[in-house]
C-alpha cells in the first residue's frame, strides 16, 4: 500500500491551568463554573491604567512542572503577544517567548520511549465566548457574550519535541503528562472542563526522510478520544493531499467531533505577526538555585516510578492495571497490603477493578482488613463472587471480612454438602461426566456452573474442581 | 520636510501596518501617513550609524527582579458597575457582534 | 497678546492646607472659590475636560466634617488639585482626551488618587491633554486645545498642557501630570511653573492610562518648591499594585541632608547648547552665573548619545503605545461603532475613535515591532537606551547634576507645528534622554523671552535624587529676576 511510505511526525502543545487560588496577575479567584463575570477586576479586565503583578505561587507551580519534566529552570521574562480578539481584555496576551522559565526537558513514556519537552512556559488564559443566536452555527448567530472569569488564569504551556510517531503514542504522552501534572498537584488535568487543552502539530513525510513535511495545527481536542481520532484523520488527509499531487498548507485546523473531520480556520495573512516584545509592566523572574532545589525536593515520586514499583512485584507485568492504580493514587495502599502478605497479582486485579470505583472508601479501610479479604479469596475460602459481596459490605459496615463472610452465610457449605450436591448433578448428566472422565477439560466449567447455580454462587470453584478430580479418581 | 529624502516605508507597508493595528485608512490618509512615517523613520536611520553590537537591549530603566504577589484572594469588583459602562451587554456578559472564523 | 495671568491672590497648597487644618477657612470655601475661578476662566483656557464639582464638594464636606469632629486633617487638607485626564478617578469620566473613551467612568481609583483623598486633597477636575498623552502642545485633544495663559494664541505645551495652564493661571495651586518624553517639564516651561518628572518607579503608575509603560511617570506641577515637596510626599512611595514601583523609604529621598550649592558640581550638556534661541541662551547663562556665585563648580560635559535619543524614543514609545492602546476596541468600555462582525466593529471603533496623532504613533510602533523590522528598529532603540544609561552614569561620576534649557524655544503658536509631526517631536529633544534613563528632572521657570513668555531650565540628576533636584530648583527660583 502506498500509505506505508509515509510516516507522521507529531508534536503536542498542552496548555494546563494552574491550581492557584487566584489569577496570574490579580487577586481575583481562579474558579471554574461560577456565574459569568463575577471574578473580575480592573487588572483581569485590562481596564485602562491597570497593571499586572505576578502570582508567586504560579511561578513556583510552573517551575515544579518544569522540574517534573526534567527541564532546566532558568531566569525568565514575559513578552506581549499582540493580536486582537474580544475574549482577550488587553488585546495582547502576556506570555513567555524567547526566555521561558523551563527548557530542555523530557518525558518518559516507558522504558523504551522518551519524548523531548522543548519548553514549558507561563502565560495567561483568555475569557470565554458564548455565541448567541437561533442556531449554533456561526454565520447565523446574532452575536456573542463574553465572560472574563477565566481571563488571566495562569497557564503553563508544555511544548513537546516533534518526536511523537502515532496517534496512540500521542495519547500515551498526554496520559502520562496528565498523570505527572496531577501528581505534582499543580493542575487538576480535567480535559472535559478545559483545564487541560491539547493542540496537535501534525505533518507527514516519506519514511527515511530527514526533513519535516508542512505541518498543520489542530485545535479543539477536548478528550483523548478526539485527540486520537483527529490525529489519525489528519494523517490520512495529509497523505491523500500529497498523493493527489497537491501540497499540504500550513494552517490551523479545527477538529469537528460530530463530522469527524478537521476543517481549516479562517486564516489571515498577518495572523502570525504577533509583534512580541518584552512586557514593560513586569520584571525578570529568577527563583534562584535554593528555591529551585527546594521545589525539586518537594516533588512527589513520579507516576512511572510508582508503576514500576508495582510491576516489580508481579510475575506477569500488567502496565494498564498499574496505570489505573497509580492514577487513582491507590498504589501506596496496594504496596502496603502486598507487604502485609496479600498476593500481588490478585491485589492488583482487585485494586484496578472492583476497588477502583470506591477510591475514598477503600482508602478509609484498614489495610489489614483488605489483606484478610484478599487472602480469603486467594486461599479459596471465598469465591470471587463472594469476595465481591464481602467487599461491598466492608465499605459500609467496616467489620472484618471473616465476620461479614459468616454473616452472609459464606463458607457454610462443607465439602460433604458439596459432594452430595455434585453426586446428584453427575447422576443427572451422565454424558458430561463421561466426557470429563475421558479428560475433556472443557466440561469442568459445566459442572462448576451447575454447582454455582444450585448454591446461588456461594460455592468456591476451586473446591468444586478438587472434589470433581477426587471423584474421577475414586 | 525634506522631500529629497527617500521614502523608506511604502504605502503597502503602511496599509499592512494599519490592518495589523485595526485601523482603516482612506486614500488621503494613506498618502499623508506614508510621508509622515517616512520622515520619522528616516530620522531613525541615524541609529544604524552607531555600533550597537556590544550593547544589550534595555527594556526597563531600572533592573528590578522577582516582584511577586502572594496567592491570596480578595474581593472582585461589581459586575454591574463594569457592565453598566459597556457599549453593549447581556444580563451577565459583554455583548459583541458575531465573531467570524470559529465554531 | 491676550493674557490670563492676572492679580488673583495666589494661595499656595501649603498655605491652604495650613489654614484649613487650623479651621481658619473651610475646605468648602476654598473649593467654591476655586470652582468659581475655574468657571470664569476655563472657557478661555480650556484647561479642564471635566470639572468634577460634585466630587469636589462632597470631598470638601467630608473634610470639614472631619475637622468639626476634631480629627487631624491630612497634609493636603482642602487643597484643590487638577488631575490630568489620563489618571483614573472612580466615578469621574476619564477620557484621555480621546473620543474613544467618551463616557467611560472608571470603577477604580489610581493609587495616587487614593493617596490624595487620604491626604484630604480636593479633586476639582480632569485636565486637558494631548490625546493619550501623545503630543507636545495639547492641540491633539478631542476636546479642543488648551490655551497658554500667558498668550491665548499660543500652546501651553503638552501633553500635560491642561495641568500646567491650570496652575499657571491660579485655577489650582497644584496639579498632576504624566511625563513620558517631557510631558510635564515642557508644558511647565511654556507656562512658567515648576514641573517634576520623578525617578521611574518613585510614583506608582497604577491607574495611569499607559502610553509607554517603560517611560511613563506621574509627577507634580506647582508654583513653590514647598508645594512640590508636599505633593511628592503624598503621592510617592511603593505600591504593591505596580511591579515597577521602587520599594524604599521616600522621606530621605525627598529630604536629603546635604543640599549646599557651594561645591555642587554642575554639568552643562554640550549637545544641548546647539540651536537655542538667544533669550534661552541668556537665561541659561544667567543661571550658570548665579550658581557660580553661590560656589557651584560648572563643567561642560558631553553625552554624545543624546543626539540619538529622539530616534530611540520615537521607536520605543510608539511601540509600547501600539500595544497599550490595542485594548481600545469597543468591546468592554468607551465608544463603539457598529460593524457586521466583531472585527469590523473593532476597526470602525478605532478608526473613528482615535485622532491622527494617535494613529500615527500606533502605526509607527506597530511597524517597529513587526516581522522583519524588530531588530532594525525596536531592538536597536533598546540598545541605544543602554548606551544612554551608560553615558549618563559616566557623566554623573564627575558631576552631581546637569543643567540645560527645558525646551529649545518658548511656547509656539497654536497650529504652527500641527502639520509637521517631526518638527513637533523636536520640541522634546532635551527632555527625552532622562525618560530613557529613568532619571528625575525638573523644570524651573527662569526668566522670560522678549515677548514675555516664560523660559524654563531643566535640572537633571541620577535616579532617586528627586529631593536634591527640588533643593537646587529652590535656589534657582530664589535667584530668578535678581
Amino acid at each position: 500500500m502506498e500509505e506505508e511510505v509515509y510516516e507522521p511526525v507529531i508534536g503536542l502543545e498542552v496548555h494546563c491551568e494552574l491550581k492557584t487560588i487566584t489569577k496570574l496577575w490579580c487577586g481575583c479567584k481562579n474558579e471554574f463554573g461560577v456565574e459569568p463575570n463575577t471574578n473580575i477586576c480592573p487588572v483581569c479586565l485590562g481596564l485602562p491604567g491597570s497593571l499586572p503583578v505576578l502570582n508567586e505561587q504560579a511561578v513556583k507551580f510552573a517551575a515544579m512542572i518544569g522540574l517534573a519534566l526534567n527541564c532546566e529552570v532558568k531566569p525568565s521574562i514575559f513578552h506581549r503577544k499582540n493580536y486582537f480578539y474580544p475574549d482577550m481584555p488587553k488585546d495582547f496576551q502576556i506570555s513567555q517567548y524567547d526566555q521561558p522559565i523551563n527548557v530542555n526537558g523530557f518525558l518518559k513514556l516507558d522504558k523504551n520511549v522518551t519524548i523531548g519537552v522543548v519548553r514549558a512556559h507561563m502565560e495567561e488564559d483568555t475569557g470565554k465566548t458564548t455565541h448567541i443566536g437561533s442556531s449554533g452555527r456561526i454565520h447565523e448567530s446574532s452575536g456573542a457574550s463574553i465572560d472574563y472569569n477565566r481571563a488571566g488564569v495562569p497557564l503553563v504551556e508544555i511544548v513537546s519535541a516533534p518526536e511523537i510517531k502515532s496517534a496512540e503514542e500521542a495519547k500515551k504522552y498526554v496520559s502520562e503528562l496528565r498523570a505527572i501534572l496531577v501528581a505534582t498537584n499543580t493542575t487538576d488535568g480535567k480535559m472535559e472542563e478545559g483545564s487541560m487543552r491539547v493542540d496537535a502539530n501534525v505533518s507527514v513525510r516519506k519514511i527515511g526522510s530527514i526533513e519535516f513535511g508542512t505541518r498543520t495545527e489542530i485545535k479543539n481536542l477536548n478528550s483523548l478520544r478526539s485527540l486520537v481520532r483527529a490525529i489519525d484523520y489528519e494523517i490520512s488527509r495529509q497523505i491523500n493531499v500529497i498523493k493527489n499531487g497537491e501540497k499540504v498548507k500550513q494552517e490551523t485546523r479545527h477538529w469537528n467531533e460530530d463530522a469527524s473531520t478537521t476543517v481549516p480556520l479562517r486564516s489571515k495573512e498577518e495572523a502570525d505577526d504577533y509583534r512580541y516584545f518584552p512586557e514593560p509592566d513586569l520584571v525578570e523572574v529568577d527563583l534562584g538555585n535554593d528555591i529551585v532545589r527546594q521545589l525539586k525536593q518537594s516533588l512527589p515520586v513520579m507516576p512511572l516510578e510508582r508503576r514500576q514499583r508495582i510491576i516489580e512485584l508481579l510475575k506477569n507485568p500488567n502496565e494498564d492495571s498499574a496505570f489505573i492504580v497509580v492514577d487513582l493514587d491507590l498504589d501506596g495502599l496496594l504496596l502496603e497490603v502486598v507487604k502485609q502478605g496479600a498476593d500481588a497479582e490478585l491485589a492488583l486485579k482487585r485494586f484496578s477493578n472492583e476497588f477502583a470505583g470506591y477510591v475514598e472508601e477503600v482508602k478509609a479501610l484498614q489495610p489489614e482488613r483488605l489483606v484478610e479479604l484478599l487472602n480469603l479469596e486467594q486461599t479459596g475460602q471465598l469465591s470471587a463472587t463472594q469476595a465481591k459481596a464481602v467487599f461491598a459490605e466492608m465499605l459500609t459496615t467496616k467489620s472484618s471480612p471473616s465476620q461479614i463472610s459468616t454473616g452472609l452465610g459464606f463458607g457454610g457449605l462443607e465439602d460433604s454438602e458439596l459432594s452430595e450436591l455434585l453426586k446428584g448433578i453427575i447422576s443427572n448428566c451422565p454424558n458430561e461426566w463421561n466426557r470429563f472422565k475421558d479428560g475433556d477439560g472443557k466440561v469442568q466449567q459445566f459442572f462448576i456452573g451447575q454447582v454455582m447455580k444450585a448454591t446461588k454462587g456461594q460455592a468456591n470453584g476451586k473446591v468444586v474442581l478438587s472434589l470433581l478430580e477426587a471423584m474421577k479418581n475414586s | 520636510m525634506d522631500n529629497n529624502e527617500e521614502q523608506i516605508i511604502s504605502k503597502q507597508d503602511v496599509s499592512y501596518v494599519a490592518s495589523l493595528a485595526r485601523l482603516d485608512l482612506n486614500d488621503d490618509e494613506l498618502e499623508s501617513f506614508t510621508v509622515q512615517l517616512s520622515a520619522v523613520l528616516v530620522h531613525a536611520k541615524d541609529l544604524s550609524s552607531i555600533d550597537l553590537s556590544d550593547l544589550p537591549p534595555t527594556s526597563h530603566p531600572l533592573a528590578l527582579k522577582n516582584v511577586f504577589r502572594l496567592d491570596t484572594a480578595r474581593e472582585s469588583i461589581s459586575r454591574e458597575e463594569v457592565l453598566s459602562v459597556a457599549p453593549q451587554r447581556t444580563e451577565t456578559g459583554f455583548l459583541v457582534p458575531p465573531i467570524l472564523g470559529e465554531d | 497678546m491676550q493674557s490670563r495671568i492676572d492679580t488673583f491672590k495666589f494661595d499656595s497648597a501649603s498655605s491652604i492646607a495650613s489654614q484649613v487644618s487650623k479651621g481658619r477657612v473651610s475646605a468648602m470655601e476654598i473649593t467654591e472659590q476655586h470652582l468659581a475661578r475655574i468657571k470664569s476662566l476655563n472657557s478661555d483656557l480650556n484647561a479642564f475636560i471635566t470639572v468634577s464639582d460634585n466630587l469636589a464638594r462632597s470631598q470638601a464636606e467630608k473634610i470639614d466634617k472631619k475637622f468639626k469632629n476634631g480629627e487631624t486633617l491630612g497634609p493636603l487638607a482642602g487643597v484643590p488639585i487638577a488631575i490630568k485626564d489620563n489618571i483614573v478617578v472612580r466615578g469621574v469620566e476619564t477620557t484621555c482626551a480621546s473620543k474613544i473613551l467618551k463616557g467611560w467612568t472608571p470603577p477604580y481609583n489610581a493609587t495616587v488618587i487614593d493617596k490624595l483623598i487620604e491626604a484630604d486633597a480636593v479633586i476639582v477636575g480632569k485636565s486637558n491633554m494631548d490625546e493619550f498623552a501623545m503630543g507636545s502642545s495639547t492641540e491633539h485633544s478631542a476636546f479642543g486645545p488648551t490655551k497658554n495663559p500667558f498668550d491665548l494664541d499660543r500652546v501651553p505645551g503638552g501633553s500635560s498642557g491642561g495641568s500646567a495652564a491650570a496652575v499657571a493661571a491660579n485655577l489650582v495651586p497644584i496639579a498632576l501630570g504624566s511625563d513620558t518624553g517631557g510631558s510635564i517639564r515642557q508644558p511647565a516651561a511654556f507656562c512658567g511653573v515648576l514641573g517634576l518628572k520623578p525617578t521611574y518607579g518613585f510614583v506608582s503608575r497604577y491607574g495611569l492610562v499607559a502610553f509607554a509603560s517603560s517611560l511613563d511617570q506621574i509627577g507634580p506641577f506647582a508654583k513653590t518648591i514647598e508645594d512640590m515637596k508636599l505633593l511628592m510626599t503624598v503621592i510617592s512611595g511603593h505600591d504593591s499594585n505596580d511591579s515597577t514601583s521602587l520599594n524604599f523609604e521616600t522621606t530621605p529621598v525627598l529630604n536629603p541632608s546635604k543640599t549646599d550649592i557651594k561645591g555642587l558640581r554642575v554639568g552643562i550638556v554640550k549637545e544641548f547648547n546647539e540651536g537655542l534661541t538667544s533669550n534661552i541662551a541668556v537665561s541659561l547663562k544667567n543661571a550658570i552665573e548665579k550658581l557660580q556665585v553661590a560656589g557651584a563648580v560648572i563643567e561642560e560635559v558631553s553625552i554624545p548619545s543624546v543626539k540619538f535619543c529622539l530616534s530611540a524614543y520615537y521607536l520605543i514609545a510608539p511601540a509600547e503605545a501600539s500595544s497599550n492602546l490595542a485594548r481600545f476596541d469597543g468591546v468592554r468600555y468607551g465608544a463603539r461603532e457598529n460593524g457586521d462582525n466583531v472585527e469590523q466593529m473593532m476597526i470602525a471603533t478605532r478608526t473613528k475613535g482615535f485622532g491622527d496623532e494617535v494613529k500615527r504613533r500606533i502605526m509607527l510602533g506597530t511597524y517597529a515591532l513587526s516581522k522583519g523590522y524588530y531588530d532594525a528598529y525596536y531592538k536597536s532603540a533598546q540598545q541605544v537606551r543602554t548606551l544612554v544609561i551608560r553615558e549618563f552614569s559616566k557623566v554623573y561620576s564627575s558631576v552631581d547634576i546637569l543643567l540645560s534649557p527645558t525646551t529649545p524655544s518658548t511656547a509656539f503658536k497654536i497650529g504652527e507645528k500641527l502639520d509637521d509631526p517631526m518638527e513637533m517631536y523636536l520640541s522634546d529633544i532635551m527632555t527625552i534622554p532622562t525618560n530613557l534613563a529613568g532619571h528625575p528632572a525638573i523644570n524651573v521657570p527662569f526668566g522670560s523671552d522678549d515677548s514675555g513668555l516664560p523660559i524654563g531650565l531643566q535640572i537633571m540628576a541620577p535616579a532617586l535624587k528627586d529631593g536634591k533636584l527640588l533643593s537646587i530648583a529652590n535656589f534657582l527660583l530664589s535667584q530668578e529676576g535678581n
